[in-house]
């Protein structure tokens, strides 16, 4: 089973140095780093340690820097894809429990949550209650309880990836997208997963955009809901 | 004073353009993050057509005598945020273009190389 790990990154040329080190112990994952244009040494430093990396040449943002590693996946055959941010939030120690769900046919998408247990790092409050608000939409709209809908610790089957490597929402994402899998009846299930704080970098997010973002998703997300079934 | 008419005119074109954005976005003929401006402004004129009050109210802030003529003065605002924005959009894609086109430009050039070296051995 060929699993590839996508790792975009801007300017994370602390945070890559983290995430190589915790995928030190990691066996059968490929790794490959879309370095979205970054104006650091993110390159050279992926590079340095032997990493896999696809240098776009100019800035696409999150989305279009994932949908990268999707087309590279689908090109090359990869039965399973896990998207892991370049700022060593996710231990990919929890891959095994992300993919179980994948191997054994009971989901097409597996999002790691760090709500299901509430361990680790939490979020702040006011990330916290745009992430349940997003959570309320999506049970509002598909009726599936989804606990961290922003979460950027996910993994999937290769008709996802070719789904994804043909369509792929483009600024934030990760709550559309699911939107975007459930509308077209594909599985998406939860594990339980310990984050850590972010560690260099800065945060796609910050609070001038937070405003923009939350309205431009809500509304994504519903223009997405008045799609059709196997519109993609 | 602003008509009846106007007022109706004004409501259901606002609507009906609201209305067909939010479909082209649903075909994905529309980006979304290109047609929020459009979006917002379809409100504001929904607004200002409902209620009399707004025009009127801006009217007299401008020293304006027609209400009407208020509603163009904002049109005229509406359209200048829009056109400014595609500007600026267009600005960024250019300096996209040219990237691409540089890069390509030299990924070119070492296929060139690469072929002339393959063959000359």
């Amino acid at each position: 089973m060929k699993i590839l790990a996508i790792i975009p990154a801007f300017n994370e040329e602390q945070g890559i140095k983290h995430v190589v080190h915790q995928f030190k112990n990691i066996e059968n994952v490929d790794i490959l780093v879309i370095n979205d244009c970054s104006r650091d040494n993110t390159s050279e430093v992926c590079r340095s340690f032997g990493l896999n990396v696809v240098d776009l040449p100019c800035n696409l943002g999150i989305g279009g820097a994932v949908q990268t590693g999707y087309i590279y996946a689908a090109i090359n055959g990869y039965d399973i894809a896990i998207q892991v941010d370049g700022d060593g939030q996710h231990d990919p120690s929890y891959i095994k429990n992300l993919i179980e769900p994948i191997i054994n046919g009971q989901a097409d998408l597996v999002i790691g949550s760090r709500y299901l247990n509430k361990e680790g790092f939490q979020s702040s409050f006011m990330r916290r209650v745009g992430i349940s608000y997003f959570s309320f939409l999506i049970k509002l709209l598909q009726k599936k309880n989804i606990t961290d809908p922003t979460s950027g610790f996910r993994a999937c089957n290769s008709r996802v990836i070719k789904l994804f490597s043909k369509r792929y929402p483009v600024d934030y994402p990760e709550p559309e997208s699911i939107v975007y899998l459930l509308r077209n009846d594909y599985r998406v299930e939860e594990v339980p997963v310990v984050m850590n704080e972010r560690m260099g970098g800065e945060s796609s997010i910050n609070s001038l955009k937070s405003v923009y973002y939350m309205i431009k998703v809500s509304l994504a997300i519903i223009i997405d809901n008045l799609r059709k079934y196997g519109l993609t | 004073m602003i008509t009846a008419k106007l007022q109706i005119i004004l409501f259901i074109a606002s609507i009906l353009t609201f209305l067909s954005i939010i479909n082209m976005i649903r075909k994905y003929n529309l980006e979304l993050k290109y047609s929020l401006l459009w979006l917002f402004f379809c409100i504001v004129n929904v607004f200002l057509a409902s209620f009399s009050q707004f025009s009127i109210g801006i009217a007299e802030i401008l020293s304006i005598k027609e209400p009407v003529n208020a509603i163009f003065l904002l049109s005229f605002v509406f359209l200048f945020f829009i056109i400014f924005s595609l500007t600026l959009t267009i600005s960024k894609l250019s300096g996209k273009l040219s990237q691409l086109v540089q890069e390509i430009a030299i990924i070119k050039k070492e296929l060139e190389t690469d072929r002339g070296n393959k063959a000359s051995k």
